[in-house]
């Protein structure tokens, strides 16, 4: 009934590429929130299977990324021939032996072996790298990376000008964080971005909560430097890095400079050589020319 | 004062060439790659695409419609004054549209400012150097041309880098800095005095004498119907095959390849307009029909190869019938009038380059593909083609008596073609 259940998920698991979780079913769980036992969530409940190939000796893994509380429930499911009893099935967190509250039905069906681990992700403390381990062998285990969503922010720096304003984006693709912060980089410190100051940060919630923009007006050279952008979500937090570039206007104006001299000097070259081409003609034709040219 | 019989053919005009070449290249070249600064302003004035896009728009309908203008003043005062101005003014505005805070700002400066710069140069630029080319005009005109085609290469690449370095205010002051190079390229046209000048009169007699010139006005409606289809794959390819699946990459490609074959055929078809006897009209004709055909084939080609030989084909042909385009104009109307004769031609044809984008882009619309659109550009051009079969001389294969025409029997005689219009080599 394990191999049914467990096939079904791994066809699932098969059709996504990424890892995202989706909500399967939900189930009701009494848990310890903020000290108030009496609260009743309903939280979503996702399986994620790990299969080996046969004779696999590559450690395999994979990346899921939660966005909020889930039930998790962990197969991993090992191929492997000769003496199935004596390996020792065993499930780490972060290279921590996991001894307690393990549901764990190892089960053999054929020649294959199934190992589940189900918990509950609340906060970010749960978050992390689960692994089953199959015998001794290191390259016989399986991974499962935890990760809150990754947002994005723009790659290049955003380039500005001294008295320009400007305004820097992070969005998430499919999250909804709880909140978003901003800071900007004293040093090698973080440091929040001050709003109730003055009129020169706003941050602007985008219409939708995927999105954030902090609007700085009055640029100044000190405001140059690295930003960043928190996303808080109940399991952790995910930021990403922006740079803000100022210039000030002589920046572009020492070329520009340059190239208007360079036309100027171009066009007396232009002008000088045709004067001095009619002053030779006036003198080698003695007055009987083809082409008489006027100047400008 | 001395004046000459007929144009010196070389010499200085090749110093005409090389300032018809960048010209055109900061002209037409800056426009092409315009499309780099959209992404920047459509951010910086949180303004959607359609608007931003109003600016090229705006800049080419002032330079196409300013264009008799320009014309008329280089008839007048030469066309070293006016191309030197018109390159001041172009620098100009875009040099106040670096500091633009509105998506209007940037309408009147780049649109309004830089586009009647750019009138005043592009016209009498190419006028002047007809008059210094007789029996070189078309490969002369097919190299100017070139500036165009590799200028979009390298201004593309050009924009972008500046964008990154110095954001799009500092971005246009340079570009601003680029244009004002047409104040040298101005500085090399060297005024010429053709024999034919005093008899064809000032500006205003011109324009007159030339409304009533049927070749000319039959010219003209043929050159319209010629631009109405012109313009179709340019803008429509690359959406048609994506609508054929093809991957972004790929489309991009072959428009370059179209790009680099368009390139060939200028300089193929000058140096061929030349070289063969008779009248240009004839080849003329036989490259937009060419180029009608190719377009007429592009719904029905569906395997890649089909497409890259026609897309080759399509390039090839419309490159090389611009040069020829051009030299027509002084066979027909004179090197005397021919800058009244090109802003009044520019002018005109630019109603069908307006219609011809948005007729097929409706004609997409209303039937879900673009096989209409390429279809009735196609026809656009064959019809335009046949028009030309009624210019004078088309028939004519028996050596005319002179070489120039004579303006004064013609301005008696406007309603005949006269046989003695056709040229023949010497």
């Amino acid at each position: 009934m394990l191999q049914s259940f467990f096939n079904q998920f791994v066809n699932d698991q098969s059709a996504r590429s990424t890892g995202q979780l989706p909500a399967c079913k939900y189930s009701a769980l009494l848990v310890p929130w903020t000290g108030n036992a009496e609260a009743v969530l309903f939280l979503p409940t996702s399986a994620i299977a790990i299969a080996f190939p046969e004779y696999s000796s590559v450690p395999v893994e994979k990346n899921i990324t939660l966005e909020r509380p889930s039930n998790i429930e962990l197969m991993c499911q090992f191929t492997i021939s000769g003496d199935l009893h004596s390996l020792n099935v065993t499930w780490k967190k972060d290279d921590e032996l996991i001894e307690n509250n393990i549901l764990n039905n190892n089960n053999t069906v054929g020649d294959i072996l199934y190992t589940q681990y189900k918990f509950t992700v609340i906060n970010s403390d749960q978050m992390g790298s689960y692994s089953c381990f199959f015998g001794e062998k290191k390259e016989h285990r399986g991974t499962f990376n935890f990760k809150v969503p990754e947002i994005q922010g723009k790659n290049k720096p955003a380039i500005t000008y001294v008295g320009d304003s400007t305004i820097l984006t992070c969005k998430c693709e499919d999250c909804f964080p709880l909140h978003w912060t901003w800071y900007s980089s004293n040093g090698s410190a973080q440091v929040p971005v001050n709003i109730q100051m003055n009129d020169k940060f706003h941050v602007i919630n985008g219409t939708y909560a995927n999105e954030t923009k902090l609007k700085i007006m009055q640029l100044s050279e000190e405001d140059r430097g690295f930003y960043w952008c928190h996303a808080v979500f109940q399991l952790g937090e995910s930021e990403i890095l922006t740079e803000l570039v100022v210039l000030s206007y002589l920046v572009p104006l020492k070329p520009f400079l340059a190239i208007v001299a360079e036309v100027i000097v171009l066009v007396t070259i232009i002008l000088l050589c045709e004067i001095y081409t009619q002053k030779k003609r006036h003198l080698s034709d003695g007055g009987k020319e083809f082409e008489q040219i006027e100047q400008l | 004062m001395a004046r000459r019989a007929e144009p010196p053919d070389g010499g200085w005009g090749w110093m005409v060439v090389l300032s018809a070449f960048f010209q055109s290249a900061l002209v037409f070249g800056v426009l092409r790659s315009f499309g780099v600064f959209f992404v920047e302003f459509m951010a910086a004035f949180d303004e959607q695409a359609a608007r931003v896009s109003w600016i090229a728009s705006i800049g080419i309908a002032v330079q196409q419609f300013g264009s008799p203008v320009g014309s008329a003043l280089s008839t007048k005062f030469g066309p070293r004054p006016v191309v030197m101005t018109g390159g001041v003014l172009a620098a100009l505005g875009m040099l106040l549209s670096s500091f633009a805070t509105s998506l209007t700002h940037l309408y009147l400066s780049i649109g309004l400012l830089s586009g009647s710069g750019w009138a005043l140069t592009f016209a009498p630029t190419l006028a002047c150097l007809s008059r210094y080319f007789s029996r070189r005009r078309s490969l002369a005109t097919g190299l100017a041309l070139t500036g165009v085609g590799l200028s979009s290469f390298a201004f593309a690449p050009l924009f972008q880098w500046l964008l990154s370095q110095y954001a799009w205010r500092g971005a246009l002051l340079l570009v601003s800095a680029l244009s004002l190079h047409l104040l040298a390229c101005g500085a090399l046209l060297r005024p010429l005095y053709l024999s034919e000048d005093p008899v064809v009169g000032g500006p205003r007699a011109q324009i007159v004498s030339l409304l009533h010139h049927g070749p000319f006005l039959r010219y003209t409606v043929a050159l319209t119907m010629i631009n109405t289809g012109y313009f179709i794959p340019y803008v429509h390819l690359v959406a048609h095959l994506q609508d054929l699946n093809w991957d972004p990459l790929p489309a991009a490609f072959l428009l370059s390849v179209a790009a680099i074959s368009d390139l060939v055929g200028r300089v193929a078809s000058g140096w061929l307009g030349d070289a063969i006897p008779g009248p240009v009209s004839r080849l003329l004709m036989f490259w937009t029909t060419l180029t009608g055909v190719s377009l007429v084939l592009f719904p029905m080609a569906q395997a890649p190869t089909a497409l890259v030989a026609l897309a080759v084909a399509y390039g090839f042909t419309s490159g090389a019938l611009t040069p020829v385009a051009f030299s027509i104009l002084p066979e027909l109307v004179g090197t005397g009038r021919i800058y009244c004769g090109l802003g009044l031609v520019q002018m005109v044809e630019s109603i069908g380059g307006l219609l011809g984008a948005p007729l097929s882009g409706h004609l997409r619309d209303v039937t879900g593909n673009y096989t209409a659109s390429f279809v009735v550009a196609g026809a656009f051009l064959l019809a335009g083609s046949g028009v030309l079969i009624t210019l004078p001389g088309f028939f004519c294969f028996s050596p005319p008596t002179s070489k120039s025409q004579d303006p004064v029997t013609e301005a008696l005689d406007t309603k005949t073609p006269l046989p003695k219009e056709s040229l023949e080599e010497d």
